[in-house]
């Protein structure tokens, strides 16, 4: 990257209160950053911790969430604002579209009522003003006939539809970075092929840079310049898109690759990982994978590998780094 | 070790919910005050120490010394009265509330399971009687079977069930849908074996919870049809006929005061015990207990 | 005579302001033992009426199911009758598959009873733990304190404690992290095939389901509109709403290919497009689709799809009745 990152997450660490008094800490440690008009994948499975640091870029911890580290934006440390402040970033430097489309609308609101009034917020335009901004969103964002459909309501529209409308309250603000949390997990896949191409237009038209989390990696690669592993609250592997996905280097990423369906010849096959995922109030010693994984060492019960840049744009955890070379 | 942890800057500890520090503490003062009162009604005849009907001390004396709570229009303690107030008050609450329960959760068993016209005429009459005010349905009922206290527990009965019948008959229909009551029916459970096995265990808790919310309110009707004459009779000690007869001596504000006051104690320490049991017994809570 | 035999099954719902609501309408399927089924299709397709109404949880309002030959009744107040409790089924959601308040050694050992009651020796509850990877030691604790793909292992226990003959499995994987996904399918493939059962997997991933399954039915709006051997209909689809579907499908292979989407919504079940349901939204629609409904024909060999634009491809064809396949 020649020129400065647009976000850049470094060192973050995430405590969260425990059950007994003690503190958990879903996520550690965690660096990674997104340039202007790119698209990071952010994946893991449940537990990996990838939404709670999405949601720390906003300042949405859950009660008793801390944070150390630093997260740059736009010359400043989100870190250090305060609730007011950040209250500005959010929704207009940074927006985020959430999972579930039905509930992301309010359902007694008309849809031109729920994207006029995020823009008068922000930035204290008039009602027509606020009205055309209105229509250029949902025309944005493909919806037809966009001067009908602002009087129409959520429970008028599909599911499709509603996530599509949700991105366009998100983007009413030109926001520059747009934080995705598994915006097409509770679609169908006719439906999600229509959004993911949807996301990537908005990044060649508006240069939005995109956040997209999710535990699907056909939707990664389909869409991603960029992938960040995760996995039990830490990055595991980085890379470009391709580099990741066609040799993936963490013991991680090659089983979780493994256990997709994947043609081969005439096949289509499933090979499961062993094991689960660790509870974060349970975390192994040492390397978190390391229970799971087909080249663990003694040293691995030791030693949490950080991130270590093994390539140009090429980090992955793992100290015993056993895949050099191997394709998925 | 990189997973020391680390010093934090402690930010953004946003919105905290200060609630959930607050709820659980409630639920102790809850139970603890309720337990007082519980002791101090069971021992009253031992560690009393004045008759509550014994004519023993100068008519309307402000408290002092002696009568911690003052005296009534007759001379009486009223510090004994209130504590045999509460021994009145309180268990007839509990065996109304236990009664209540008990019919209203059949009554929303049987019109859940059968469903049909069975659930029609159950429900209607729940209706007919939430639609009436409670104390106003109470004491029609007590004028028709005669002023005493047990009939006043058996009116507030009759006006109490419906809401437990409501409550237990929509869980059952909801959870005759669940996917684990459907799982046994598969297995060859009889709808009234997946019932008995499935659906009430999981019915068990809310009711138990609404019982405890209810309790206070029990308190509080009762104590009114005292109050209005349509329950305890003098010269009972109960806290309700003492808030009336005190309220005919205004400027004497001890005689209401103390018993008004000790009603107010139990039915907020009720409330408070409910609260915090139905927040224990939500699995959707974080601050449910496990 | 297959072991779990549908035959024009129409499943109806009331809908909003007196509408009825045709969830199927019109389904054959076939399941042999020792067989994998899958069932695939998107929201509102009407494959979970159909994985109900296949094991009696709802009643259908046209239509028949046979298990073991003899007719499935469906559900009513009393008990299940004994051969039905060999048809099993396994839910979507691990949460609430299993009762929270229940210890699981009980649960499983209720599946146990079916089968003593059926004159069989029962697993028991520590063989059944077993026999889907977990420990016999778990038996006393409750479901709250296991995982979501452990939780649906525990489903399988219990219907597997029942030793039946066939299980119907309405998306049992879909709740669970890629991982588990995985073990969880691959867990159903062996126990079906050591125990010849029969296996209807309904889910609406084609790509998992093409890893397991023998046999593809694809549903659109209450229809199966092509049904074939798994390899055959990934490879070679002969309806245009298969063939969108796989192309929907985004692959993991690093290639940054967007995957095709298939414009327009779902139309609602309550009022169904006239002629071929998909009509509307078909990429090759010809003018005979707006006005007739296309019936299922067997367009190759062991390969059936409801289509004009297939049929009219694939003229060369005998037209056999039999919808059954054997792997």
């Amino acid at each position: 990257m020649s020129e400065a990152p647009l976000v850049s997450i470094e060192n973050l660490t995430i405590s969260l209160p425990g059950n007994n008094g003690g503190r958990l800490f879903p996520v550690r440690d965690v660096s990674l950053s997104i340039g202007a008009g790119e698209i990071v994948g952010l994946a893991g499975e449940s537990g990996s911790g990838k939404t709670i640091t999405a949601l720390s870029l906003l300042g949405l911890l859950p009660p008793g969430g801390r944070m150390s580290g630093h997260i740059r934006f736009g010359g400043q440390d989100l870190l250090t604002l305060r609730p007011r402040e950040m209250a500005d970033v959010r929704g207009r430097d940074i927006a985020m579209v959430f999972q579930d489309p039905m509930t992301a609308l309010h359902p007694m609101l008309s849809i031109e009522k729920q994207l006029t009034e995020h823009l008068r917020h922000h930035r204290g335009i008039d009602a027509r003003a606020a009205r055309t901004r209105a229509i250029e969103l949902l025309e944005l964002v493909r919806i037809p006939d966009a001067a009908r459909a602002l009087k129409r309501y959520p429970h008028q529209f599909s599911g499709g539809m509603r996530q599509r409308i949700a991105i366009a309250i998100a983007l009413c603000c030109e926001p520059q970075l747009l934080i995705a949390d598994e915006p097409t997990t509770a679609l169908d896949v006719t439906v999600q092929a229509g959004i993911l191409r949807l996301l990537q237009q908005l990044r060649g038209e508006l240069g939005l840079s995109v956040l997209l989390i999710t535990h699907d990696m056909g939707v990664m690669s389909a869409l991603s310049d960029r992938v960040v592993i995760m996995y039990a609250g830490r990055v595991v592997e980085t890379g470009t898109r391709t580099d990741v996905l066609q040799h993936p280097r963490h013991p991680y990423t090659h089983s979780l690759l493994g256990a997709l369906p994947h043609e081969q010849g005439d096949d289509m096959l499933l090979q499961p990982m062993r094991g689960t995922p660790p509870s974060i109030g349970a975390l192994p010693p040492g390397c978190p994978f390391h229970p799971r994984c087909d080249w663990a060492e003694g040293r691995c019960r030791d030693i949490e590998p950080g991130l270590r840049v093994v390539e140009a744009d090429r980090g992955i955890a793992c100290v015993v780094d056993p895949l050099v070379g191997v394709p998925a | 070790m990189t997973n020391a942890a680390p010093a934090t800057a402690n930010l953004h500890s946003p919105t905290g919910k200060l609630r959930s520090a607050w709820l659980q503490p409630l639920g102790l003062v809850g139970a603890t005050l309720l337990l007082i009162m519980i002791i101090a009604a069971l021992l009253a005849p031992w560690i009393l120490p004045h008759e509550p009907n014994a004519q023993a001390f100068g008519r309307f004396l402000a408290p002092n010394a002696t009568n911690w709570f003052g005296t009534d229009q007759l001379g009486r303690d009223i510090f004994s009265r209130v504590v045999h107030g509460a021994r009145v008050s309180m268990p007839y609450a509990l065996q109304l509330v236990v009664m209540a329960a008990v019919i209203g959760t059949i009554a929303g068993a049987i019109a859940g399971y059968f469903g049909g016209w069975i659930d029609g005429v159950i429900m209607r009459a729940a209706d007919l009687v939430m639609a009436f005010p409670d104390i106003i349905l109470a004491m029609a009922v007590v004028a028709a079977l005669g002023p005493n206290l047990f009939n006043a527990v058996l009116a507030v009965v009759v006006v109490s069930w419906p809401i437990y019948a409501r409550v237990v008959r929509s869980l059952i229909l909801t959870l005759r849908d669940e996917p684990y009551v459907q799982s046994s029916r598969l297995l060859g459970a009889s709808s009234g074996r997946a019932l008995w096995k499935d659906i009430r265990p999981n019915v068990a808790g809310p009711v138990v919870v609404l019982a405890a919310l209810e309790y206070g309110h029990a308190v509080l009707i009762l104590s009114g049809l005292s109050f209005l004459g349509l329950g305890a009779q003098p010269p009972t000690a109960e806290w309700g006929s003492m808030v009336s007869e005190g309220a005919k001596y205004f400027d004497k504000w001890w005689m209401s005061a103390f018993p008004g006051l000790a009603i107010l104690v139990v039915v907020l320490a009720a409330n408070f015990l409910g609260d915090t049991l139905r927040d224990a017994f939500d699995p959707k809570s974080a601050k449910a207990f496990r | 005579m297959s072991l779990l035999e549908i035959r024009g099954l129409e499943v109806t719902y009331a809908g909003h302001a007196g509408t009825r609501v045709r969830a199927v309408a019109h389904a054959d399927l076939d399941v042999e033992a020792g067989q994998i089924v899958a069932l695939v299709g998107e929201s509102g397709c009407g494959k979970s009426s159909l994985g109900k109404a296949a094991v009696g949880l709802i009643a259908p309002s046209a239509g028949s199911i046979r298990f073991g030959g003899e007719p499935l009744d469906p559900l009513k107040r009393g008990g299940r009758p004994k051969a039905q409790r060999k048809l099993q089924m396994v839910f979507q959601d691990p949460f609430s598959s299993l009762n929270p308040r229940r210890r699981i050694g009980d649960l499983i050992a209720e599946g146990g009873r079916v089968a003593s009651e059926a004159g069989e020796t029962p697993m028991s509850v520590g063989e059944c733990l077993e026999r889907v990877g977990l420990s016999a030691a778990f038996a006393d604790r409750f479901p709250h304190q296991f995982s979501g793909g452990q939780r649906q292992r525990i489903a399988i226990a219990r219907a597997l404690a029942a030793r039946p003959r066939c299980i119907v499995a309405d998306e049992p994987i879909s709740a669970l992290d890629a991982s588990a996904q995985a073990a969880v399918a691959n867990l159903l493939v062996s126990i079906v095939r050591d125990l010849d059962m029969g296996l209807l997997f309904i889910s609406h991933d084609l790509a998992i389901v093409r890893s397991i399954a023998d046999v593809t039915s694809v549903m659109y709006l209450g229809k199966i509109v092509e049904s074939g051997s798994s390899a055959a209909v990934w490879r070679d689809p002969l309806h245009p709403y298969t063939r969108s579907l796989i192309a929907a499908i985004p692959r993991p292979d690093g290639k940054g290919t967007l995957p095709r989407d298939l414009p327009g919504d779902v139309p609602d079940p309550a009022h169904p497009p006239a002629g071929c349901r998909f009509h509307p939204r078909c990429p090759s629609v010809m003018a005979v689709c707006r006005e007739r409904e296309p019936q299922r024909e067997a367009l190759q060999p062991l390969r059936t799809a409801a289509c004009f634009v297939a049929s009219t491809a694939n003229p060369a064809h005998d037209r056999p009745v039999a919808t059954n396949f054997v792997a």
